[in-house]
């Protein structure tokens, strides 16, 4: 697998690459900074200013409490990256300890861990996030959770299928036949031969993890207000459309460019890492 | 054949098996207590006791899912705890309404994507192919409530267009359900077309490397003939899979598209129950779109047996 | 015309976003009627690339750079390589082609009987029955005990071999005047090769057909060629008849491949191999392509690449060791 800095350099010679790269940045700065760059406190609803049109004081207008639009969608950024990034680790570390273990010891053990996979994959996966939120009660954390289990399987599969076919390289055949223990064979030949698809697989995975929240969100299963979410200031957007369009453009152009940018990315990865791919 | 599709059918109980266990032990990790919901502040242990009997709560758990189960499989899912309706009529009444939602974006998620996959390979690395390319990408990145709504204010701030409200069946009055199923059919169509088109053009593309198309071209055929009768009938194969899966993400969708249309579909049904804590219809609803989904991957399976001849009955 | 083609001049590019590399530079031969041409070099040397391009079966990102191909059509001499869509009028009826995997060769979701019966439905008029009976006896001339069956089979239920004299008759089903061989035999196992080999022979006398063999196999050569070219890094580095070239081959490379071949009863205690490697990375050399695994390399070779001369009477070769009259310098 290529050095870090050669990958970034590839990647950010092609343009798509660069645009998704960029846009990836952009959101994570915009997230950190967020205390600074905002200007309002995001639950303080001016009510002297409700339903405002983007202005000089408020840049993005107020919504029907009086909330600065702005800064609701700059924590919004936040929210979003902060359950993305934890619900895909979720994901990709059960997806990385059962796929090894499925894909390496196969007889089974794989058998039972990809039946259980794919009884999981038998639910639509807005539904399945929907109905254990249900259970759990709607709150961030459960949504991390919920969204981390159902990414679950396709992580699982993934590694599955590149461990069984790094396995069966002579070079793994020959590690094993001069007697290495397994988990040293693990660790240190099959991991890194698949951290490729792994790592392609982890971005689109942030992008999907993104919408589902901001769909959930939207349901009112996901965030839950006063905190803020593109989803559900898209929803609460609806009723005020016609008098304040501008809360329903922001939010949906915020939720659009980052899983644009995030999947853009992940395209372009994946053209760097597996050039066989590519079309 | 047949003999393969009935184990094929078989194969499938153990799925069902486990996705019913699945649901049934997710809803017992709610928090608190469902009687509670009901009863409310009102804490009258006769009342309690009474409730419990009726929804069959003080029964150990084994017999609780057992319970369920082997009703279900009958076509009872019991009653909702709001209305005490039964739950399965309607189910299926509104199964019905999502179904043709289903199809009606399936189809025109194929007439975008397919035709436009295919230019995108043939014209593959022109300015042709970069267009189509964004399309996809945006396709895929849009999501549906957020195109939804978006669509919903262009329409009424600009064109002046509000969609008719009330829901009426196709078979009451034709033109007026097209007028109302339209709008949420070519939301949840294009979403799923950029994912179509992907799929068909790598797989065009898969197929145009093979060895065998250098044959049919040195045979003298025209492009025609070797895009359309060689390469996309191979073609066909994962594209007929992508769709299968992707019926189980219109299921899905469709929750936010009956939301947003106000349409009396399975997906509102499912999403009302929830926020209501009716967890019988819950468990239903789940458990029956599931089972369609599951149901449809088998199809799309056993469609492989008919259009790929390497594949034999085993 | 008096040869069923001439390659002139020929030159085919690698394109690429930032270069073009002239893969095939320069190259020209005859193919006389009812001839077996053979063309022999080692993997990568073009000899692929050259074939495919006669009936413009390149693909992106190859590309004909220059030359041009003569071919004594129905509709008299035309150069190939300037035809648009009519050259599909050609292939597969007056020039047809075999390839190497026939595992692979043909579409896995059509039987056997549609795709022999594809090329008559381009090129004939002929109504289903007539094509099926057509189909029937090309399979039977072909050598198919079975043929009747096979018509409705798939080709993962076949042999290789049985594919490969399907893919025969495909190709000769329409008569044509010249069939391209790319390596039919390579993929194989050696029984079935003598058989295929056989075949061919047998299939171009009767059918008057001239084959174009491409082989890195110096045996292929012996049992079916008349006259051979040999081709390396791209260029044809020799050229004469079979005969000459086992018993008095001019190239340094040529005598090294033949060399190279070992028999039965060799006892030598290792095996030859000419040292060094060919050319990568599209690193052409200034002077003579093969100067530096060659043994009787001379100064002017490393900076001045040789022409191809006529050292005898149809005997070509692309070497500072000879001058016109097949003298060594």
């Amino acid at each position: 697998m290529k050095s870090i800095k050669r990958i970034l350099k590839e990647l950010f010679k092609d343009p798509m690459g660069r645009i998704g790269l960029i846009g990836v940045v952009l959101i994570i700065m915009l997230s950190v900074l967020a205390p600074v760059i905002s200007t309002h406190d995001i639950t303080e609803m001016y009510t002297q200013d409700k339903l405002r049109e983007p202005c000089g004081e408020y840049l993005f207008g107020t919504d029907n409490y009086g909330r600065d639009v702005f800064s609701r969608i700059i924590y919004g950024a936040r929210v979003s990256l902060e359950v993305g990034i934890i619900s895909v680790g979720i994901a990709a570390i059960f997806g990385l300890i059962f796929g090894v273990i499925s894909g390496y010891f196969e007889g089974w053990v794989d058998n039972l861990i990809m039946r259980f996979m794919d009884i999981l994959f038998a639910f639509p996966s807005i539904l399945l996030a929907l109905f254990i939120v249900s259970a759990l009660g709607p709150s961030i954390a459960n949504t991390m959770i919920a969204i981390g289990i159902v990414n679950t399987p396709v992580f699982t599969r993934t590694v599955r299928a590149s461990v069984i076919s790094v396995k069966s390289t002579e070079y793994i055949t020959s590690a094993r036949s001069i007697g290495l223990k397994p988990a040293s064979i693990i660790l240190k030949h099959i991991i890194p031969n698949i951290l490729s698809p792994f790592t392609v697989q982890i971005t689109l995975a942030l992008s999907g993890a993104i919408l589902t929240e901001a769909s959930m969100s939207f349901l009112g299963l996901g965030i839950q207000p006063p905190d803020p979410s593109w989803g559900s200031m898209l929803n609460e957007s609806r009723k005020y459309m016609e008098i304040a369009p501008w809360l329903a453009v922001f939010p949906a152009v915020f939720i659009i460019c980052t899983i644009l940018s995030f999947n853009i990315l992940g395209d372009s990865l994946r053209d760097v890492l597996d050039p066989k791919l590519k079309l | 054949m047949w003999s393969y599709i009935i184990k094929r059918l078989l194969g499938l109980i153990p799925v069902l098996i486990g996705i019913s266990l699945c649901i049934f032990l997710v809803l017992q990790l709610i928090p608190g207590d469902v009687i509670s919901g009901l009863l409310g502040i009102e804490e009258n242990p006769e009342l309690r006791a009474q409730l419990e009997k009726k929804f069959g709560l003080d029964q150990p758990l084994y017999k609780q899912y057992w319970d369920w189960i082997s009703k279900a499989v009958r076509g009872n899912f019991g009653r909702s705890f709001r209305t005490d309706n039964e739950i399965f009529p309607e189910i299926i009444a509104r199964f019905k309404i999502t179904a043709q939602l289903t199809v009606m974006a399936a189809v025109i998620s194929c007439l975008i994507g397919i035709p436009l996959g295919i230019l995108s390979a043939i014209k593959r690395n022109t300015w042709v192919d970069g267009i189509v390319r964004i399309i996809a990408l945006l396709g895929v990145s849009v999501p549906n409530f957020a195109s939804a709504t978006l669509l919903v204010l262009f329409l009424s701030l600009v064109l002046n267009y509000y969609p008719p409200v009330g829901y009426v069946g196709f078979f009451n009055n034709a033109s007026v359900n097209m007028k109302i199923m339209i709008l949420p059919a070519i939301i949840l169509g294009t979403s799923m077309s950029g994912s179509v088109m992907r799929m068909t053009r790598s797989s065009v593309l898969e197929v145009l490397r093979q060895d065998f198309i250098k044959t049919v071209r040195a045979k003298g055929a025209s492009e025609k003939i070797v895009i359309f009768k060689h390469a996309l009938k191979n073609g066909l194969i994962p594209i007929i899979t992508l769709i299968g899966m992707q019926i189980g993400s219109l299921l899905g969708g469709a929750v936010v598209a009956e939301q947003i249309f106000s349409i009396p579909g399975l997906g509102l049904m499912t999403l009302t129950a929830i926020n209501q804590r009716d967890y019988p219809v819950v468990q239903g609803c789940v458990l029956f779109i599931a089972f369609v989904y599951v149901l449809v991957n088998l199809i799309v399976d056993i469609l492989y047996t008919y259009v790929d001849p390497r594949i034999s009955y085993k | 015309m008096e040869n069923i083609l001439e390659v002139k001049n020929l030159g085919i590019d690698l394109v690429t976003r930032d270069s073009i590399r002239r893969l095939i530079d320069d190259v020209s031969f005859e193919v006389g009627r009812k001839q077996s041409y053979g063309i022999v070099g080692e993997s990568g040397c073009g000899k692929s690339i050259t074939a495919m391009s006669i009936m413009q079966l390149l693909s992106y990102p190859l590309k004909t750079g220059k030359g041009e191909i003569f071919f004594d059509s129905d509709a008299g001499k035309v150069d190939l390589l300037s035809m648009k869509k009519e050259i599909r009028k050609i292939r597969g009826k007056e020039i047809s082609m075999i390839f190497q995997e026939p595992m692979t060769a043909l579409d896995p979701i059509f039987t056997i009987e549609d795709q022999i019966i594809e090329t008559l439905e381009f090129h004939t008029n002929l109504n289903k029955k007539d094509m099926r009976e057509l189909a029937l006896e090309m399979l039977n001339k072909v050598g198919i005990p079975r043929a009747e069956q096979l018509l409705g089979e798939y080709p993962h239920q076949l042999s290789g071999g049985m594919l490969q004299r399907i893919m025969i008759a495909i190709a000769l089903i329409c008569r044509p005047k010249l069939l391209i061989a790319d390596e039919p035999t390579t993929a194989l196992d050696v029984t079935i090769q003598a058989q295929i080999l056989d075949l061919m022979n047998e299939l171009k006398e009767s059918f008057d057909t001239s084959i174009i063999m491409i082989t890195h196999d110096l045996g292929v050569i012996a049992e079916t060629c008349e006259k051979v070219a040999v081709f390396y890094a791209g260029q044809i580095v020799e050229e004469t008849d079979v005969v000459r070239m086992f018993h008095g081959a001019a190239h340094p490379y040529t005598s090294g491949l033949l060399r190279a071949v070992t028999s039965l009863g060799d006892k030598s205690k290792s095996l030859y191999t000419i040292p060094g490697m060919v050319p990568v990375g599209g690193y052409i050399p200034k002077g003579c392509r093969f100067e530096d695994r060659c043994d009787r390399a001379k100064k002017i070779c490393k900076n001045n690449p040789p022409e191809l001369l006529e050292i005898e009477e149809g005997h070509k070769c692309r070497c500072w060791l000879y001058n016109e009259s097949g003298d060594e310098k």
